[in-house]
């Protein structure tokens, strides 16, 4: 609920995960709940019928099949044409968003670490299991824009994408930065930095930086949002525009202890962080229960949309232990196996 | 708590500061208040819920909010405590007090408390108890000088049997409890009614005003009521003769205990037997009080060292025999006011002052056989191997008296012969009566000398002119003439001669005379017809004193100058009828016990407490200086022209010394340069030296009681009680600000 009083940012994957950490992470591996078709072979499989080497099913040969796939087995004994099917193995594309402003950047503990080290987590998971990662940072301020000479904004895998112009030369706040398809055990590291590259702050609409990652996206797969859902302009339109196409929607609402027990007293004039807007207030019992009434409210509000949508909500307090959501409260949504 | 005794001193103040604080303090609430800030992830749910509570109720914030609650119960204590309240006691009436503080001897009794380790005298538990009563009393609000209010005002007044304003009419406490604190014992006894006429004076008159004709009325005092509060004892002799103003109250607040006795010395004498001088007796007059009987050791200490121990057994007081109604006059009480606060006169109320009793008295008579002037001493003991102190009050165990010398006077007659003299003289017991031609008399006195006596009568002679003071005419030497007039010369023109004489005239009677004049004192002179009077001229101011005066003037004349004094009658005593009348043997004796006596030191009269004491010292007295009893200070006397110093009042017992510069008389101590006289000062009051306290004090015009010990709670003040509401309040006001958020 209040601004972290000091922390320390995390700048290393060892920063954001511990080797304990990782270790129980490296079992797992990512599900979806609904099976999307992949880009590369991967090690998933597919409804597709493929060119793996397991074997599906066979059916009779139509005109126009690959005549590659005959079984001739099948003809010398049965002398009819079948084909013979294959399971296709594919990879699972994992994209996760994180709220990158100033709200995000409270709480005790941070509520933004939280979210690097849960996005970090799930980031290790899918790339370890040579899935497709996807990162996206929605607002905040890019720490290294201004140690970055030149841009290094390569398209494609492993490359960075800022969207807003690319010689800002003190940071300001984006709409999202992103890294996409980012494959395989060797690109945790780069995953880590990009994850690290963000300090939070700013303001964000959250309607604008949707639209963007919607327009922007490739494949499909399982899309996990990490963020407070406070926004002033509403998560609607946002979430509208991020559902159904194609992705596996799942909401991490992150709340510091702090936002559900505010352990705040007296004559206050409450500033909000992002746009300065202030509450005067004088705490008393009533207006507690009243807040906590209106905090549950909210959060009611934000599952019913989502499970209208279809989507899964979960919401976490910043001081969960993140192998414990990762390996525990992910798993039972189906996030992961 | 009773509501309607309350009243506010300062309510226009408290109305006013009333009228602006709470509606401002309620704004001030309704306004912004002093927040502190604080940044939080979003305000989203803060809005909402702070509007969904005011949406809710509108007054539900003042209505809640149990700290405005809490701030108006402490702007209403303190509006309070500003408005002064107090609860009146029913004790105090009125806003003005007259303290009357008793400081008679008998307040010297040491029971003014019951404490018997740390016995402290009634005056200092009446100046204690008029100090609490000081600071009882109402102040001045702190409008005083807006809204015209005033406090409680007192006045302080010390009496014995002289009274004196210490402190007038004033509200300032400080004033009051230094005026209280500053009466220090006397030993003197009581009377009250100069005290009572101060305090009625400094009443304002009521003035009626008719067809604008203003008339004071007197008795009758305007303002508010007074109410006077006498700290005595109750031992007020001359109480029957205060009447204070129907409408003023009177309060008594009695000091000491009823059941005091106390053996004292109420007369003593020292006198040397007629015929053998040096056989001196001291006769001494005891008295109990107390109602059992008493044996005291009663010790005589001449000049320091014990002369003689008698042992007296007094018996105890007895009621005094009442028959009917020819007892005690006591004051019909025509109002009975009751301390206590009732009003309705209770039956004892109605009862008459129970009379006195009639002390035991005794008597102890030492002889003793001294030749020369001695001070002595007598003093009471308990008596040997009973141990404990005789009684409580100390001033009248212990008294001094002066004998003189074992001296008689020689007197010398310069007569041609007169039968009246001589024959009036020889009843005198003198030492020596020589009778000297005037022509012998001149003779000596061209000689340069005078004849040895103490006293020289000169009958219509007068010493040459040739060789004596210009200023008397006379030479120095102590003088009694009879029909003649010295001569003063004048020295010059700027002081004419004292005395002139203007030559003989027609007949003439005495018509007033100086009766305290030692030399006149018991003689009565309306008796004597002068058939052919002598007119005789006393310039006012010069050191004749005209002591007699027929309707043509001065009659008998005192000339004092230097070592030279003389008593002049001017007529011819041949022709009046006074040498037939006792009155003329009588100044006689006293004219030469004065002339001659005068140089004995300290006449065996001891003068009365609290009034002045006047003493003739040797001639050519200088630096004279005086160190009253318990005191180490001297101060310093200046002679009036006849030689005599005057001090006083006394108002300690004691013995006073007198030094001077100079040779002493018979009967002073000589040291060195420097002689000392003693001069004793005793209570000697038998109805003083009674010293049981009494329980009612009847004034002309009403009976009063004693006032219980808590008369004088006097109003009690609220507001220290308000603040101290207050501050509970703002603690837990403090603690509720703190715990809110539990609540």
């Amino acid at each position: 609920m209040l601004r972290t009083s000091s922390i320390s940012r995390p700048t290393r994957l060892e920063d954001l995960l511990s080797s304990k950490e990782i270790a129980r992470l490296d079992p797992l591996d990512l599900a979806s709940r609904r099976v999307f078709f992949g880009k590369l072979k991967g090690e998933r499989r597919s409804k597709k019928r493929g060119h793996s080497v397991e074997f599906a099913d066979h059916r009779q040969y139509v005109s126009g099949d690959d005549i590659r796939h005959i079984d001739w087995n099948i003809f010398g004994r049965l002398d009819k044409l079948f084909l013979k099917l294959f399971l296709e193995e594919e990879d699972l594309s994992l994209h996760v968003v994180l709220d990158a402003s100033a709200s995000s950047d409270c709480g005790e503990p941070n509520k933004y670490l939280f979210m690097q080290r849960c996005a970090m987590a799930l980031g290790y998971v899918g790339l370890v299991n040579l899935n497709r990662v996807a990162a996206t940072v929605m607002g905040g301020i890019d720490a290294e824009a201004t140690s970055r000479n030149s841009p290094s904004q390569r398209e494609g895998a492993g490359g960075w994408v800022g969207s807003t112009g690319s010689s800002a030369s003190a940071p300001k706040p984006s709409p999202i930065r992103a890294v996409r398809d980012l494959r395989g055990r060797r690109r945790v590291h780069d995953l880590a930095r990009f994850i690290c590259a963000t300090t939070p702050g700013g303001t964000l609409s959250f309607r604008a930086a949707a639209e963007r990652i919607a327009l922007s996206r490739r494949g499909k797969g399982v899309m996990l949002i990490f963020s407070d859902f406070f926004f002033k302009d509403g998560y609607e339109d946002g979430l509208r525009l991020l559902s159904g196409h194609g992705y596996d929607l799942i909401l991490v609402q992150v709340l510091s202890p702090q936002e559900l027990e505010p352990p705040i007293k007296g004559d206050l004039r409450l500033k909000d962080i992002e746009d300065a807007d202030t509450a005067e207030v004088t705490i008393s019992a009533p207006l507690l229960k009243r807040y906590q009434a209106n905090l549950a409210a909210y959060c009611n509000k934000l599952r019913e949309f989502a499970h209208r949508r279809d989507m899964a909500l979960l919401t976490v307090k910043s001081d969960t232990p993140v192998d414990l959501l990762v390996a525990d409260q992910l798993r039972r949504l189906g996030v992961l196996k | 708590m009773n509501w309607s005794s309350i009243s506010f001193i300062s309510w226009p103040l408290a109305l006013g500061v009333a009228a602006i604080a709470v509606p401002a303090l309620i704004l001030l609430y309704l306004l912004k208040l002093r927040r502190r800030d604080m940044e939080i992830s979003t305000t989203l749910l803060w809005k909402k819920a702070v509007q969904d509570l005011q949406a809710n109720a509108p007054l539900q914030r003042l209505r809640k909010n149990i700290l405005l609650l809490l701030q108006l119960l402490v702007l209403a204590a303190l509006i309070f405590a500003l408005a002064e309240p107090v609860m009146k006691s029913a004790s105090f009436t009125g806003t003005k007090h007259v303290i009357l503080i008793d400081r008679s001897a008998s307040m010297a009794t040491l029971d003014g408390t019951e404490s018997a380790t740390k016995p402290a005298t009634r005056l200092e538990e009446a100046k204690r108890q008029a100090i609490e009563m000081i600071d009882a009393l109402r102040e001045p609000g702190l409008l005083a000088k807006a809204t015209n209010a005033t406090g409680d005002e007192a006045m302080v007044i010390a009496f014995d049997n002289v009274s004196d304003v210490r402190q007038s009419f004033t509200s300032d406490k400080q004033k009051l409890r230094a005026a209280v604190e500053s009466i220090t014992q006397s030993d003197a006894p009581t009377s009250m009614g100069e005290a009572m006429r101060l305090a009625k004076a400094h009443a304002p008159r009521r003035i009626h005003i008719e067809n604008g004709q203003s008339q004071i009325i007197e008795g009758l005092s305007a303002g508010a009521p007074i109410s006077i509060h006498l700290f005595s004892d109750g031992r007020v002799p001359d109480a029957d003769a205060a009447k204070p103003s129907p409408e003023d109250s009177f309060v008594f607040h009695r000091i000491g205990s009823e059941k005091s006795g106390n053996v004292g010395i109420t007369s003593v004498r020292a006198q040397r037997s007629y015929e053998n001088p040096n056989a001196l007796s001291f006769f001494v007059g005891l008295q109990n009080s107390d109602p059992a009987e008493r044996t005291v050791d009663v010790e005589l200490v001449v000049e320091g060292s014990v002369a003689a121990i008698k042992q007296v057994t007094m018996p105890g007081a007895t009621k005094p025999v009442t028959d009917g109604g020819t007892g005690p006059a006591a004051p019909t009480p025509s109002e009975t006011e009751s301390n206590t606060g009732a009003n309705a006169p209770t039956p004892s109320d109605q009862q008459r002052t129970t009379p006195d009793l009639n002390p035991g008295v005794g008597g102890v008579v030492f002889n003793v056989e001294r030749e020369d002037a001695l001070l002595a001493e007598i003093r009471l003991r308990a008596p040997t191997g009973s141990g404990g102190d005789l009684d409580r009050f100390p001033t009248d165990d212990r008294v001094y008296v002066n004998a003189g010398p074992a001296k008689r006077l020689r007197v010398a007659i310069v007569t041609n012969g007169s039968l009246f003299l001589s024959s009036a003289l020889a009843g005198l017991p003198l030492a020596e009566l020589r009778t000297i031609a005037p022509a012998e008399f001149n003779t000596q006195v061209e000689k340069g000398g005078l004849p040895a006596a103490d006293v020289i009568i000169l009958d219509g002679v007068l010493p040459p002119a040739g060789n004596v003071a210009p200023a008397a005419g006379l030479p120095a030497g102590r003088f009694l003439i009879l029909n003649a007039v010295p001569q003063p010369k004048s020295a010059g023109p700027q002081s004419p001669a004292p005395i002139t004489d203007k030559g003989k005239s027609g007949n003439a009677t005495i018509v007033d005379w100086q009766r305290t004049h030692p030399a006149l004192r018991n003689v009565g002179l309306d008796s004597v017809f002068i058939a052919e009077s002598r007119d005789v001229e006393v310039r006012p101011g010069s050191t004749a004193v005209s002591l007699a005066r027929t309707e043509r003037g001065p009659a008998i004349v005192e000339l004092a100058s230097g070592a030279t004094r003389a008593l002049i009658v001017p007529f011819d005593i041949g022709a009046t009828n006074w040498p037939l009348d006792v009155s003329f043997v009588v100044f006689l004796a006293s004219a030469i016990d004065y002339l001659g006596g005068e140089s004995l030191a300290g006449s065996t009269d001891t003068p009365q407490m609290g009034s002045t004491i006047s003493e003739r010292l040797p001639a050519g007295a200088t630096d004279i200086r005086l160190i009253a009893p318990g005191e180490t200070t001297e101060s310093s006397l200046t002679p009036l022209p006849d030689g005599s110093v005057v001090f006083g009042p006394v108002r300690r017992a004691g013995v006073y010394r007198l030094s001077w510069k100079g040779p002493p008389a018979p009967g002073d101590l000589a040291e060195g340069p420097r002689s000392t006289r003693r001069v004793p000062a005793n209570l000697l009051d038998a109805p003083e030296s009674v010293v049981a306290s009494k329980n009612q004090i009847a004034l002309a015009s009403r009976l009063v009681n004693a006032a219980g010990s808590d008369a004088f709670k006097g109003d009690q003040r609220l507001w220290p009680w308000l603040l101290l509401a207050c501050a509970a309040m703002l603690m837990i006001e403090w603690y509720v600000y703190n715990k809110k958020t539990h609540l």
